[in-house]
Parts: C-alpha cells; structure tokens; sequence
C-alpha cells in the first residue's frame, strides 16, 4: 500500500521538533534579557533614585541656604542690630517691623523673633515668650553659629545678630512640621522622600517608610532608597525612595512586555511555519505531488506548473528542462525500442521473407550463395551445397569460403593436383573484389559452373554459381525470378532500412550510443542491400518494360532535404560535406519522389565517396531555361571512371545479365533510366584535377497549374464564407 | 529635644558652655581665662607691687568696684581708658593703705555696648560680694537701660562717660548715679554755641538713632532757639551702619553749613569717611560729640582727620590741665604702669581715664566718710562730700542731692586730633 502523502508533514514535524526546542530558546533568551534588563534597569533605578537623592539634597540645602540666607540678611539689617542697642525705643519701631514680617520660602507659617544674646526675645511676630531663658539659645548664640534644628513637631533657624563682631543676639526663625515640605524645598511627588539627621527622622513624605527607615528594618525588596548629604548642612541628610513595584515597573512592564514578546514569537513562530507550510511547504508539496504525477505519466508530457517563491521558479524551470530532456530520451527510447519492435518484427518478416526467398533461391536453378566481407556465407540456397556435393549443413551461414572449398576438394570435385595452390588461388581471387567477376570452374565431375561474383559496397559479395548447360535455359527465367523474389524481398527490407535510419538518424541519447551505432552499422548493411536488391528489381523491370513511375506532384525541396538527410545517416561523413543549395525556393515537379531520391541518392554517395577529404559535394537545385537542374558537383578529384564510361554514349549493357552487373553500374545505370525515364537526361562535366559535375534537368510544373492545384485545395476547406480570418 | 547645631562639635560647646558659666559667675576676675580683657601682665604686677608696698596686713576680701564698660569692639579703647584711670586711682588709694582696712579692687565686666550685656552685668555685680559701686562706660543706651537694675540692687553707678542726660535724671530718688562726665543737657548748647562762634548758624543733626542720641536731639533742640538759629534738618543712623552718605547728603541738600554729630567711634568714622568723600568744596565742619573718641578712629583712617573739618567736644586734656601736678603725677604713673610714655597724646581717650580716676577718689572719700561699704550709705556719703580737688577740676561739692552730674558747660571745650592722633583742645590747636 502506498503511503499517503501528507502535504504539511514538514510543518508538523517542524511544531513537533523545531518548534520546542525554539520556545525553549527563546524563553533562555528572555530570561537572560529579562535578567541583562532587569539588573540594567535596577542598576539605573539605583543610579536615578541615587541622582533623585542627590537632587533632593540639594534642593533641601539651596532651600535651606535661601532662608538661611533671608535670615541672615534680616540678621544684618543695621536696624536689628540698631534695636539690641536701642532699649529705650526699639519698642516703638521693631515689633511693628516684625509683626508683618516673613521670611522668603517660610510663607506665613514661619515664626520670626529677635532675642539678645540670651536669647531673650526683644520682638517677634508671634507670642514667643516660651522662648524666653532658653538656656540653649543663649549658649546658641554665644557660639556665635547658626544653628539649626529640627524635631518631630518643629523647625528651627538661628541666625545670630552681630555686632562689632559678636553675637550679641538672634534672629529665630520657627515652623511647624507642616511647613517642612515648603523649608526643604521638596514637592510632592511619586517618591518617598525622607529628611533625617543620624538621631532624628525630621521630615517624611511617608511616614511608613520613615517608620521602616528608623526601625531598621531591611527596605529590600519592598523600598529602594538612596542617600545623600545635603550640601552644606552635614549631619543632615536626604533620603530618596520609592517602593520596588513602582520603581522597578518599568522592569515589570518590560517583564510583562517581554513575556507578550516570547508568547508572540512563539505564536508569530507557529504563524511563519503554517505561513511557511502555506506559501513554501504546499508548494512544495505541489511541486513534489506534480513529481510525483510526473513519474506516475507514461510519456513525460506532464510540466511542474507549481509556482511559489523565484528558488520555486527555478526549481520548476530546472526540473522542467530536465523532464524535457527525459522526455526526448524516453520518445528515443521509444523510437528505439519501437525500432527494435519493428526490427523483431522486421527480422519475422524477414525470417518468413526468408523462408519464402529461401524457397525461392532454393527454386532457382543456379547456386545462390552470399559471402560478407570476412568470406564468411551470409545465406545459400541448397542448390550451391547440391552444386559441390556438399550436405546442407556443411554450408550454412557463418561457413567460411576456405571450409567449403576445402569440402569441394574434400568430396573430390577438385581434380587438380594441387589443391592448396587451388585453395589459395581462391580465395585470394574473392578477396578485395572491386567489381563483377566471372569465371568458369571446371569440376572434375565434368561439368563446368559459371560462377559470378558481385562486390558489394562493404566488402561482400553475391556469388551465383551455374553449370553452364543450364544457363542458356534459364537466362530468361532468372529475370522474372528476380523480380518476383525481390519484390517480395525489398518490401520488409525497406521497411527495415526505415526503422534503423530513423533510429540511427533519431536523438538516440549517449546512454544508446552503443545501440545507436550498432544501429546505423545495421542500417547501412540494410540499406546496402536494399539498394542493390532495388536496383536489380529496378534494372530487371527496365529490361522487361515493366517499370512504372509514380509521378506525382513533389516539392522538389523538400524531397532533395530528405534525400541529403538518408544519404548522411547511409554514407560515413566524417571527413567529406554534403551541403544543399537551392536558389529556387519552392519548385514543384512531377516526378516519382522515391525513384528519383534513389537517382539522387546514387549520385551523391558515389560523389562523396570520390571526394578529397575535408571537401563538400554540394548539390546544387537551381533554375535553368525553365527547367529545374539538379547538380552534384564535386570538388578536387576527376570524375570516376566508370561513371563517365556509364554516362558516356549508350553502354546500357543489356548483354549482361543483371547479376553480373557490378552494384555500381547497376546503380548508375539505374539511375540513368530513371532519370530518362522523367524526360531528363544524365549529363557529366569535368575538369581534370578540378571536379566534376553530374547533372540532370527536369521539368517544372508551371504556375498556372500550381495555382489551379492550390485552388482545388482550398475549395475543399470547410470555411465559415462569412469570415476571411479563417481562410487567411 | 533634640539639637542639632550647624557645624558645631559638642566639645567645642562644652567648651563655649563653659566659658559662658565662667563668664556669668566671675569674669573680669583677674587672671580667669574666662575674662578676654583681662589687665596684662603689666597691669597685674603693677596692682600686685602697689598692693604689698605699703607693708599693711590688709583684710583678705577687698572692697570691690565693679567696672562695667565696652572693653571691646570699637569703643573698647573707652572701657580701657576708664579701666586705667580707675586703677590708677585704685593704686594710689590701695598705696594710702586702702579703704576701710580694706584693698580696693576693681572688677571688670564688658558690657560690649550692648544694653542687655550691661543689665546682667549690673545683675552679675549685684550679687558679687563687697561690692560698693560700679563704674559705667561710655554707652549711655547701656547706662539708661542699666538704671533700673542699679536702682533695684542699690548700686552705686558712676558714670565716667556716658553723657545722656536720662542717665542722671532717670527720675529714681534716691538716686544711685553719680557722673563725672558731660551731660548731653549742656552739650547740645555748647555744641551749637560752638557752632554758631564759627559762624555756622545753619547745623544739620546726624544723631545715632539711640537714646544718647535723642537725649542729645532734645538738648540741641532746645539750644538751637536760644542760640537764634534753625537745624537744616536731623537725620538719623542705626548702630553699625557703614554707610552714612545718605543721611549725610540729606543735610546737605536741606542745607547744612555744618554738621552737628552724635556719634561713637565705629558710625563716626562712617560719617568721617562720607564726609571726606564729597568734594572739599561741599564738605562742611562737623562739631561732634565725643563719643567718637571712644575708638581709635585716628589710627583706622588718620588721612580722613586732614579732609574733614572735626571738632568734638571734651572735658579734659593732659596737654592743659587745670591741675598740673596731679596730672603729671598721673601721666608719670601712667607711663610706668602701662608703659605709654614720651607724648600725652599717647593717653587714649583721656577724659576716660581722667573722669575714672577722679570718680574712684571721690568714691574712696565717700566711703572712708561713710565708714563702711554699704552701697546706701556710701551714696548718701557721695552727696554730702564737701570738696575734693580731683584732676579735671576741683569739685566743690562733687555732687549734691539735687546735682549728680559733677562737671558742667565751663568743662567743655572742643577739640581735635592732631596729626599724630593726640587729642588736644581745638584753641589749642589754633594757638599753636
């Protein structure tokens, strides 16, 4: 069973794996922030409510020095110092100056007297006969400081009156606790804000933290608090301090903001790889379940049509050119494998076609017997074993030409003396064949057996054996056995030549390089024999006047393309060019395209193989009066000997028979009734050393008939008369 | 309750308290650490030489006389002059065999020019045993507020200087004052007088806003008809303002040919300094009281005495003294006792240490004519002293019932400093 696919698993495994491990991670980096922040902030917190402290001292001491300051100028006023000396009438102008009188920061809540140097009070603007014989102030005042002082309930200023340079009184200034705010200088604010001596709390903004302060209990962590000594006034200090939730909230806040922070990462977390899993994971996922679609596809026409991020196009780009390339090594495959399909079925055919040309050669009167280039029996009749006396199995394909000789002299039909010399001579005569060769073989039995070998383009060779009473017999017979069996032979022949040109031209790719070259070997060997079998079938109806050409309208182009393009896969052009070179354009003619493709084709092989190498054989296609001239032209060699003898007066050699034509002149001689069987005639020039130019001419089909063809054609197409864009 | 003191340290207190306590019970004893004016080395070697000279077993407790003055501060060199001329008297009496059997010893007490330092002094001498009478000082707003307390303890005051008028006629009978100095009384009419024989007869009044000065304000009030002239206008100044030239301006802007000025040392010299600030055109003559003589004002800013035109009132000078040998007797002991010697000039605030000197004999006879050292008797005994030819004058009687200031008009003369600081009569001066 096939595991279903699930589209998100990268996102589940990455909330079941991932997703933990980054929590985790992320709450350590909070916590180490939390606490990196939350010691910054304390530190700060510190150092502020420390600056606060520092502020608040000052403030207290510049406030205090303000109305120390207004009290010493009080105390300097000569009239002040006027009045310690004025008993007699001081009384008349002091207490008036004091009833109104206030000191700057003090505000109506301060209490202002003037005392001797006892501390007796000479005016005040409040009843402050309690101060009277204060043993204190007058010790106060004969020390001749200012002096301050505070307790829970009040605070006291003094400030001595000098005269002459002692203090000879004072100026006393009171308040009430009240007023401690307003003497400090100090406003309300968030922070608690204590004013003490070493012995004595004097002013508390809140009294539970001064309650807490004095009793020594340990502030941490309900207070934070800083001190400092107010400026001026030693002993008398500021203590600055708030309590920890309201100091350090912003340490909270930032806690709580931090937590929110991680809860949203962690959610944002999730957000991205469900984002992820929808905007990367599904493609993804699309794109492997377009793969996975892909390879479930017969013929690779399927294309990844995921699209996501540019990563994904390129990704689909590069799979999809990958496919495209798969593809077309699939279709070779394909063609391969139908050309291997068509090749077994070919070789059926054949096998049968074999049977059947089997019988027919074993029909024949001659010996029939095909040797390939190493010497080795490509195929017999029984009647070659009969012939020479030698049983069917002795000859059989693969024999060498040395056994069967040998089992000629083995059977005694060799009456020679001596029969190595014989052996030798033998197949030294069949070996580098260039042309048809004939030659009479008297056995010692009596009879004498013509024998004809015929080369073949790769080295083999026909060989037909007859004894010579028989020949004059069967001459007109073996013609139309000819014809008969190679009709029967050419038709799976050419459709297996089909087959291996298509696979041996197709894009077979490196990984059927092998069986791309085993291929085209076989296709040429193919392709050779079909050729000469063509040809001998071709030549044999010419003789009998049974050869029919299929005229029709072919567009010249296309078919001299076709032909160029079987001619490259057939000839090795390694080393020599084939090029096309038409100044026609379009051309039509009325002509049979495969004969004439076999005209052409005969021209250009036997060109390329007289060619130099590194040189082209260009077959020109061009226009001359009327007429369209097909040319091969070739460049650097001199025009082979057999085709000018060929092509030069009537050497039809219609006293040879067919098999005993050499496969050239057979070609060439098929070519030239070919090409007169179209109304053309096979012409060759040459220059000696320069080239050679073999050409024909053919009738064009005229305009007129082209356009009266073409308007036949198109009134056949179904057309919408209301609407030209489809004809157009 | 708690204190807490600016900057003190409470060893430093002790310390102070200490001095306070000493200062309460015995200051002016000599040779107590507490006594910051105590007499020098000098001064105490000469009282003990003259003490033991005469070879008389004297009674252990001696009879006391209390010296109640500013002995510091800018009039200080006043309680030093009076202080001087009392010892002297005091040695010479001592050297006579003492009083009553008894060495007479002198107190001290500074009241600083403060009135309430001089009320606890007077409360101070009051319970201070074998004490006849105490010798005031130059400030009469310490004498005026004083007089109730030496009424009320019955303690004869004599007044070597200070000239308020309210001092003696401070309404208590019997009366416990006696002065040998000028009264303010008679000063407001020399001064004008004064004025007018130089031809100044528009006098602006820059009086110390005190009861010397208002004491002074009333005489000059009611010399000024009898003199047939008007003040161009009166202004007044604190104690310790240094900046006169305000009030000083005013006069002359309503103005004043001359100033009439009521003044101790340190305002007067304020007033001096704006005075010699105007341009010498606008500067006018002062004729002061004498209260500027109770400072070393000379010796502060002698170049202001040669740009102002100062004359002050005095009563008795050693450059023309009305009696010669005592008062050469006296400059010689002067110079022995206190080592100022060469110049009469030398002798700071002369009528201080005159005035003392005779106040102290006159006391002495007072005493030895009573026969005892009860302060009640001694005061009646004061006022029925037939003569005693002393160094300012001869006192014929000293005091009555009815007249407790011995010197009168004919006492006065003006003076001036000269360039050396001496002060010397102002006709003097002219003649020379």
């Amino acid at each position: 069973m096939i595991k279903q696919f699930v589209p998100n698993g990268l996102l589940m495994r990455a909330l079941s794996r991932v997703l933990p491990l980054m929590i985790l991670v992320m709450l350590a980096i909070g916590f180490a922030t939390s606490s990196i922040v939350e010691t910054t902030v304390t530190r700060q917190t510190h150092a502020n409510m420390a600056e606060d402290a520092r502020f608040g001292a000052q403030a207290v001491g510049n406030s205090l020095s303000g109305i120390l300051s207004s009290i010493r100028s009080l105390a300097g006023n000569d009239l002040i110092i006027n009045a310690l000396v004025d008993v007699e009438a001081r009384d008349a102008y002091i207490p008036p100056f004091f009833n109104h009188l206030q000191v700057a920061g003090l505000g109506l809540g301060g209490r202002i007297a003037f005392t001797d140097y006892r501390g007796r009070v000479i005016a005040s603007n409040w009843n402050a006969s309690a101060m009277t014989d204060a043993p204190w102030l007058a010790q106060v005042i004969d020390e001749g400081r200012e002096y301050l002082q505070f307790d829970s309930a009040a605070g006291l200023f003094v400030v001595p009156v000098r005269y002459q340079g002692a203090a000879e009184g004072a100026i006393v200034v009171s308040f009430p606790k009240a007023k401690f705010a307003d003497v400090f200088g100090l406003s309300a604010g968030k922070k608690v804000v204590l004013v003490s001596t070493p012995q004595v709390d004097i002013y508390a903004s809140d009294p539970e933290f001064a309650r807490i302060f004095r009793s020594g209990e340990k502030l941490e962590p309900a207070w934070i608090e800083a001190h400092s000594t107010v400026p001026g006034f030693s002993g008398l200090q500021v203590t600055v301090a708030e309590r920890s939730e309201v100091a350090l909230a912003a340490i909270y806040s930032l806690r709580s903001a931090l937590n929110g922070a991680i809860v949203f990462s962690i959610l944002a977390l999730g957000a991205g790889i469900a984002a992820a899993a929808l905007f990367t994971t599904r493609p993804i996922s699309r794109f492997a379940s377009e793969l996975r679609n892909f390879g479930s596809s017969k013929d690779f026409d399927q294309r990844i049509t995921a699209s996501g991020s540019a990563e994904f196009n390129d990704l689909r780009a590069a799979f999809n050119a990958m496919l495209d390339r798969l593809q077309t090594v699939s279709q070779s495959h394909k063609t391969l494998e139908d050309a291997y399909q068509t090749r077994e079925r070919t070789e059926q055919a054949l096998q049968d076609r074999n049977a059947e040309f089997s019988q027919a050669i074993e029909n024949m009167a001659q010996g029939l017997c095909v040797f390939d280039s190493g010497q080795r029996v490509i195929m017999s009749n029984d009647r070659f074993a009969s012939m020479y006396g030698l049983s069917p199995e002795g000859v059989v394909p693969g024999t060498s030409l040395e056994d069967i000789l040998r089992s000629r002299i083995a059977v005694g039909l060799y009456g020679g003396d001596d029969p190595d010399s014989y052996l030798r001579d033998r197949l030294e005569a069949c070996q580098g064949l260039e042309s048809q060769s004939i030659y009479y073989d008297e056995l010692c039995d009596g009879r004498t057996i013509r024998i004809s070998r015929v080369p073949m383009p790769d080295g083999s060779w026909v060989s037909t054996h007859e004894e010579v009473d028989v020949v004059a017999s069967t001459e007109p017979a073996g013609d139309d056995t000819l014809i008969q069996v190679g009709g029967q032979l050419l038709e799976p022949l050419e459709t297996l030549v089909e087959s291996l040109r298509l696979a041996s031209a197709g894009g077979v790719e490196a990984g059927a390089e092998m069986a791309g070259s085993l291929v085209g070997m076989a296709y040429r060997d193919a392709e050779a024999v079909r050729r000469y079998l063509d040809d001998v079938l071709t030549m044999s109806r010419a003789r009998s006047d049974t050869l029919e050409l299929a005229r029709a309208q072919t567009d010249m182009v296309a078919s001299l393309n076709e032909t160029i393009e079987r001619v490259q896969a057939f000839e090795d052009v390694s080393e020599v060019g084939l090029r096309l070179e038409e100044t026609v354009g379009t051309a039509q003619s009325e002509v049979d395209d495969i004969a004439l493709q076999r005209v052409m084709a005969t021209l250009l092989s036997r060109a390329m193989r007289s060619s130099p190498p590194n040189t082209d054989v260009v077959l020109r296609f061009a226009r001359k009066a009327d007429r369209l001239r097909l040319a091969v032209i070739v460049e650097g060699s001199n025009v082979p000997p057999d085709l000018e003898m060929l092509l030069s007066g009537d050497a039809r050699r219609e006293d040879v028979p067919i098999l005993d034509l050499p496969e050239t002149d057979l070609a060439f001689l098929v070519a030239r009734t070919i090409v007169e069987g179209h109304g053309g005639t096979l012409n060759i020039e040459a220059a000696t050393d320069l080239g050679w130019t073999c050409f024909f001419e053919l009738e064009e089909l005229e305009r007129s008939i082209l356009d009266e063809i073409e308007a036949e054609r198109v009134d056949e197409v179904d057309y919408d008369s209301d609407s030209d864009v489809a004809y157009l | 309750m708690e204190h807490w003191v600016v900057g003190s340290q409470l060893a430093r207190r002790i310390g102070l308290a200490a001095a306070v306590v000493a200062l309460a019970i015995g200051p002016g004893i000599p040779g107590t650490a507490a006594d910051p004016y105590q007499l020098t080395s000098v001064e105490s070697q000469f009282a003990k030489t003259h003490t033991k000279s005469h070879g008389r077993k004297l009674q252990a407790l001696p009879i006391r006389i209390g010296l109640d003055a500013a002995m510091t501060g800018t009039a200080g060199q006043s309680g030093l002059a009076i202080e001087r001329g009392a010892r002297l008297a005091i040695a010479e009496i001592n050297e006579a065999g003492g009083l009553l059997g008894r060495e007479l010893e002198l107190v001290v007490k500074n009241h600083r020019g403060i009135p309430a330092r001089g009320i606890d002094n007077i409360e101070a001498f009051a319970g201070l045993a074998n004490l006849v009478a105490v010798i005031g000082g130059l400030h009469t707003p310490v004498a005026l507020a004083e007089i109730d307390s030496i009424h009320r303890h019955r303690i004869i005051y004599l007044g070597p200087w200070a000239a308020g008028t309210p001092i003696v006629d401070n309404g208590y009978q019997p009366n416990y004052v006696f002065r040998i100095s000028a009264r303010d009384e008679f000063v407001g009419s020399f001064l004008v007088k004064k004025a007018v024989g130089r031809g100044l007869r528009k006098p602006g009044l820059l009086l110390w806003r005190t009861g010397w000065g208002r004491s002074n304000y009333r005489a000059i009030m009611d010399a000024l008809p009898e003199h047939g002239i008007h003040h161009a206008g009166v202004a007044w100044f604190n104690t310790s303002q240094r900046h006169m030239a305000k009030e000083l301006q005013s006069l002359l802007d309503a103005g004043a040919d001359s100033i009439l000025l009521v003044a101790n040392a340190g305002e007067g010299l304020a007033v001096l300094r704006a005075m010699a600030a105007l341009p010498p055109q606008k500067r006018v003559p002062i004729l002061s009281h004498w209260g500027m003589t109770g400072g070393d004002v000379f010796s502060r800013d002698p170049r202001l005495f040669d740009e102002v035109d100062l004359t002050f009132l005095q009563t008795y000078s050693f450059f023309t003294p009305t009696a010669p040998a005592k008062s050469r007797k006296l400059v010689d002991r002067y110079c022995v006792v206190f080592k100022v010697c060469g110049s009469l000039g030398a002798i700071v605030s002369p009528v201080g240490t005159a005035h003392a000197y005779d106040l102290v004999h006159i006391l002495a006879r007072a005493i030895r004519a009573a026969g005892t050292i009860d302060r009640k008797q001694v005061r009646a005994a004061l006022e029925r002293i037939d003569r005693h030819d002393g160094l300012v004058r001869t006192y014929a009687p000293p005091f009555t019932p009815d007249r407790h200031d011995a010197l009168d008009k004919s006492d006065f003369r003006m003076s001036r400093y000269t360039v050396s600081g001496a002060i010397v009569p102002h006709d003097l001066v002219e003649t020379q």
